[in-house]
Parts: structure tokens; sequence; C-alpha cells
């Protein structure tokens, strides 16, 4: 503060210990103690950039919708990449299988900020088939969604919000979609040569209820904690794409934050998405163990027949 | 194989379906000695005894053929070349009758009973012959049918117990899961409640507590109680042949013993014809028939088993007796001997007998022809140019040591 403001030391000392609300000449620890039983209550401090906004609002009001676009986009290439890695598993001699696979593979190379852009350049920029205006207005999609609209306007703010999401939605999507397809086609190949699959063909069972109840149910398993443990990293992966997209989320705040050395807020935020991450690895422990009977614990002692 | 048929008929004595003999099989190597003399003289004097024929002393007295395999060619497509497992194999079930098939690994066996139900590997090419399987209706060729028709056929008719046994199971659904699955698959619309009733009577059959399987995980049960549930669920369906391919591989001999008697008072039970393929003799001492030795993709021998362990016409199959360990070595006895040399390669297939190489009775001729299998005695064929000169076992211990 003192190199980028130009205060004096005494000034940025007073104003530091006003938005922290610390008492700078108490011990550390104790100082570390005020802070934590001020965090537990939810009182995260005081912007510096602009005093008097409390971090938690400013949280509060981002994460919503860095929420609601990195989820987005996270569950539907997760369900388009499930459906398309078992098509290519389970059709391996068709035509469209290496299709299916290679272009996973070359998306699946491409780092999100690329496809970000080449979305603007397609969708934004290029005026396609002799129209005078290109697909999407992109100059008046900054944002998340259009000035002075609300949830007043009903289903018209509904429309605004998808139409501002979509591009960091189809981002998102198309950056991670290439990695499920793969990683279900390894899933479910590896599943197909399983005994219990061969075992299920020999006993007559209908095609349609290997798969899905042989097959798919097992092969679904790395998905599921693959999904979760992704989850947590929903709110870290979207700063480049958020200031790609002038979308205002989580990531966007937060780059700004940096830019401005705005540490209560870069402290907030990097708070959430700490806890993020470990609760969802959290989240992915517990629902293995629902998934998977192996890896629960026996509740009744059972004893070999040998 | 080729005049099988008019064997049969000779001998085909309607509304009798159990054999006498089978009922109390002898128990000392003496005793089945004496008794394959007797049949071989009376195989040698069959034409005689067509009038009155003693049925106590033929033990063959009603055969209905349920399955036959004529000339079944296999191969496998590698990166090789053709790998030929199955080479132009022939042989019958017949009714009611267990059919043991030995051989050493990669001698085709496992191959040849997949195709039973038509289960080979993908890469797997059914170059000729034909499977055809007698069920209650027309007899059909199983190569031949759809895959609907096949679907039906699996389990209902032919179920397979897995040499894999131990992950057989689908991990993530209960037991009970797989037999309600296997049942509805072929009989829609029957309750879970009727299913599980014959469920949990035959896993008491196996002696297993029927409750605690059935809502058990598969990673829940120890390695003998998988594979005696896996025996409880290929009898559901009540089929009228069931595979059994090297059931007691992976198992102690303690387990394997106790799998052998309950396998035994089921078959005493029930009416069905069961084939065991196994690299241990002792099992198909104790459950067989009729044995047939699988050697290269062929079967060189087959036979009633008493006929094969006493008197074995193959020199494979006498080489293969001879390999069989004894606990305990009594004096003066020879050692154990084995087989020199190493199987074919199944890729090149040479106008020879494919055991030559490795034979003690090998002339000229077996380098040049390739020997077919021979009907030699009632029953019993071979294909072997010298068979005549392959010693018989003296020693009746080889295959009573699991006695």
């Amino acid at each position: 503060m003192i190199a980028q403001y130009g205060m004096s030391m005494s000034e940025a000392r007073a104003r530091a210990s006003a938005l922290y609300a610390l008492d700078l000449d108490a011990p550390l620890i104790q100082q570390y103690f005020s802070y934590m039983s001020r965090m537990i209550r939810g009182d995260m401090g005081q912007s510096i950039r602009s005093p008097g906004v409390r971090v938690s609002w400013i949280i509060l009001a981002r994460l919503p919708w860095t929420l609601f676009t990195v989820g987005t986009g996270l569950i539907l290439s997760c369900l388009i990449g499930v459906f398309l890695g078992t098509i290519s598993a389970f059709r391996r001699d068709k035509w469209y299988e290496p299709i299916i696979t290679g272009t996973s593979s070359i998306i699946s190379a491409i780092p999100d900020f690329l496809i970000g852009i080449f979305l603007i350049i397609i969708f934004g920029i290029i005026t396609w088939f002799g129209r005078s205006e290109p697909l999407i207005p992109i100059h008046s999609m900054r944002g998340t969604s259009t000035p002075g609209m609300s949830w007043d306007d009903g289903i018209f703010y509904l429309w605004d919000i998808l139409v501002h999401g979509f591009l960091p939605i189809t981002t998102y999507a198309l950056a991670q979609i290439g990695m499920w397809v793969l990683l279900m086609k390894g899933s479910t190949t590896s599943t197909l040569n399983k005994d219990y699959v061969r075992l299920a063909e020999a006993r007559g069972l209908k095609n349609s209820k290997i798969m899905s109840r042989y097959v798919s149910r097992n092969a679904l398993l790395p998905i599921a904690t693959e999904f979760a443990m992704r989850m947590g990293f929903i709110l870290g992966g979207s700063l480049i794409i958020e200031q790609l997209f002038v979308y205002e989320g989580l990531g966007l705040e937060l780059l700004n934050a940096v830019h401005n050395r705005d540490y209560p807020v870069m402290q907030g935020i990097f708070l959430v998405i700490t806890s993020c991450i470990v609760f969802a690895n959290l989240f992915a422990e517990l629902l293995y163990g629902i998934l998977d009977p192996r890896t629960r614990i026996r509740r009744s002692g059972s004893n070999d027949q040998n | 194989m080729t005049d099988k048929n008019s064997n049969t008929n000779y001998y085909s004595r309607p509304g009798n379906n159990r054999d006498p003999i089978n009922n109390d099989r002898p128990d000392t190597a003496d005793e089945i000695k004496e008794q394959t003399e007797a049949q071989k003289v009376k195989s040698e004097s069959a034409v005689a005894d067509l009038d009155g024929g003693d049925l106590k002393i033929n033990p063959k007295t009603d055969r209905n053929k349920l399955m036959e395999v004529k000339n079944l060619h296999i191969a496998y497509n590698t990166d090789r070349g053709k790998l030929h497992a199955v080479n132009g194999v022939d042989f019958s079930i017949y009714n009611n009758e267990t059919t043991a098939v030995i051989g050493e690994s990669g001698c085709g066996k496992t191959t040849l009973c997949l195709a039973l139900l038509k289960l080979t590997e993908k890469n797997a090419r059914y170059l000729s012959g034909e499977i055809i399987y007698q069920g209650d209706e027309q007899e059909k060729n199983i190569l031949k049918l759809d895959e609907g028709e096949l679907r039906k056929l699996r389990w209902s008719d032919i179920s397979l117990v897995f040499q894999a046994s131990q992950s057989v199971f689908n991990p993530v659904i209960k037991i009970k899961e797989h037999f309600i699955d296997t049942v509805r698959a072929h009989q829609r619309g029957l309750s879970a409640k009727k299913i599980l009733k014959r469920a949990r009577n035959l896993l008491e059959q196996m002696q297993l507590d029927a409750d605690r399987v059935l809502s058990s995980y598969a990673h829940e049960l120890s390695g003998g109680m998988k594979q005696r549930t896996l025996i409880a669920l290929s009898f559901i369906l009540e089929p009228k042949i069931v595979i059994f391919d090297e059931p007691t591989t992976a198992l102690d001999v303690l387990t394997q013993r106790k799998i052998l008697d309950l396998l035994k008072t089921i078959k005493e039970k029930n009416d069905f014809s069961l084939i065991i393929i196994t690299h241990d003799l002792a099992i198909s001492a104790e459950l067989a028939d009729n044995v047939a030795t699988m050697y290269a993709g062929k079967i060189v021998e087959y036979g009633p088993v008493e006929s094969i362990y006493y008197q074995p016409r193959h020199p494979y199959s006498y080489g293969l007796i001879k390999a069989v360990p004894k606990i305990v070595a009594g004096e003066g006895e020879e050692g154990l001997t084995s087989i020199t040399g190493k199987p074919p390669d199944l890729i090149e297939i040479q106008e020879q007998c494919s055991f030559a190489p490795r034979c003690d009775f090998a002339s000229s001729k077996c380098y040049n022809t390739i020997p077919s299998l021979n009907n030699i005695a009632e029953g019993h064929q071979v294909a072997c140019f010298n068979y005549q000169e392959v010693p018989s076992i003296k020693d009746g211990s080889h295959v009573q040591n699991s006695d």
C-alpha cells in the first residue's frame, strides 16, 4: 500500500487496522485468533478497494454466477461425454467410433481459453451466410445479464441470463467433454472384458440389461468419483474464462482483487475455493461408499463357511 | 465316431434312462479291470448278444444323443495368422452322462466348450462344422442360430460354470439379483419370491446358508462359497447340459473335495448331462462316464472312463496318466514320467500326427499322415496308428488318489 498509493507508513497502518479491524500491536497469535473468530462468524473483513463493502457480500453476489456457468458446463459435458464414451466403447467396429475418439483427443488437448477465443470468433465476429451481423451481439454480452433487468422481468430475465451465460457455459463444456469421453470409453472397454459380463452373456441376459446393469453401472464408478472431485475445481477454473467473456463471477472478482492487491477479497475467495475442494473430496469419498459396496464396512460379521 | 449311431441303436432300451452300473460304481481297481474286460468281451460279441443281452453287464443301454459336434474347426485371428484352436473335433454328448475333456493347457478345451454356447471371443472364426443340439423341439445347429435364439438357449438349455468363478459376479449388485436376472431373462413375469425360493433350495443343496448368500455381495463370499453359488446358479433353469470349465482349479484340496462330493450328490438327484473340462485326472476319474482326451485342437481318444484309465490307447492319454504324481511312491515303482517336448504351434498345421514329435511309439507313417478317430472297441475311439503298442496302466493308484 505504501508503494502503491504513496501513503506514509502510519497512514497505511491506520487504514489496515481499520479494514481488518485488527490490533496490529497485539501478538501474532492473538491477531490470528481474533481473525479466526470473526471468520467463524462469517465476517471476512472489508474490501480495500471499495471501503465499507464487506468481502462476504462480494462473494455472495458473485458466487451464484460462477456456480451457474461452471456447474452447468460440468454437468453438460459429463452427460454428453459419458453418453458418447459409452457408445464408442460398445460400437468399436462402427465408422463413427474413430471420429468420436479422435475428436475427443483433439478437443481435450486444447486449452479452455483458446476454445473461448474460437467461440468468440465463430459466434461474435464472423458474419455467416451473408447476414449483416454475427450470431451473437458480443458487445452487449458483457456481464451476467443486461443492466437494468431483474427477476421482476420474469421469463425474459431468465432468457437473458441464459444468453449471457451461453458462451462461458459452452466453453466449459467443450473444454472438458473430451476428457469425459475418453475416461468413459476406457472405463467401459475394460468393464466389457470382465468375467461377470461374459457370464451375464452366458446366462442369456438381454443385451440392454447387460449394458445397463452389468457394464455401465460398473463403468460409471470412476466417472462418479472424477465428477465429485471436479466439482471442487469449479470455482478455481473460472479465472481466465470469466476474464475473457467479462462475466462477473468469482473468477473475475479474484483477478481484479489480485490486480488491485485487495487482500481481504483475495483471502476470502481463496478460502471459498479451498473449502470447496475439501468438501468435494469428502463428497467423492462418501459417494463411492454408496455406489460401490466393496468399499463399505461390513456391519454384521460374516463367517466363512469353508 | 462314425458308427456310433449304429451302436446306439443296437442297445437302445426305451424307458431305461439310468444305467445300472453307474449307480453302484466299482470301488476297487480290480473290479473296474474285471468290468472293462467284460465290456471288451461284450463288444466283441455285440452281434451275438442282440437278442438277449444282459443289462447288468452292458452299461450303455440307452444312450440318447443330446448334442453332436461334427467336424468343428475354430480359428482365432491373431497377429501371427490363424490359430487353429479347435481343429476337426467330432464328439457327442449323451443324456445323463458325464463327459470329461482332459488335456494340457492351450489344447483347445475351453474354446470347444465356449463354442457349444457360441460364446467364443470376437476374433474366433468358425471355419466349418456344426453343433447339433437335440432339445425338446427340432434339432438345431447352434452355430446357425441368431442372437435371439442363442440368448434363449443359453443357460436354460446349456449352462456354463466359468473357469474364473471368482470374478463372475457383478460386484455392485447382490447375489440374489443374479438369480432374479437370470430367471427373468428366460421366464418373464415370475415373482421374485418364487425365484428366490428355487434359489434357496439349490443353495441349500450346495450346503450354503442360503439367506445369507442371497443378501450378500460377491466380495463378501469366500472362494469356495462363490464357486458353490455359481454351481447353484447354473442349475436354476434346470438345463439339459451343464458345462464345468475347470471347476476346482483355483481352490484348495479340501474345498475341491467338498465341491466334488456335492456335485456327485446333485448328479444323482437330477437328470442332466455334465461336461467337465479339467486337467485334473483324479476329478475326471471320479465323476466322468466318458473321457475325451484333447491334443492340439483335436480329440485324440474318446471312451469310457474305465477303459481309458486302465487301458489308454493313445500315447498321449498314456503320458497324461503316467504324469500324475502319487503322494506316496511305493518301492520299486517307476518315478514320475513327464511327456517330453511341448505342444505344437497351432498356427502352422502340418500333414502329420500332431503328437508324433513327442511320441515314443511314432513310426514313419505318423510323420506323413494325419490319423483319424477310429473305433477300436465299443464306444472307444482313438486317433493313433500304433495304438496296440500302448501299454496298459498296471497300477490303479494313479487315478485313485482322490478317493
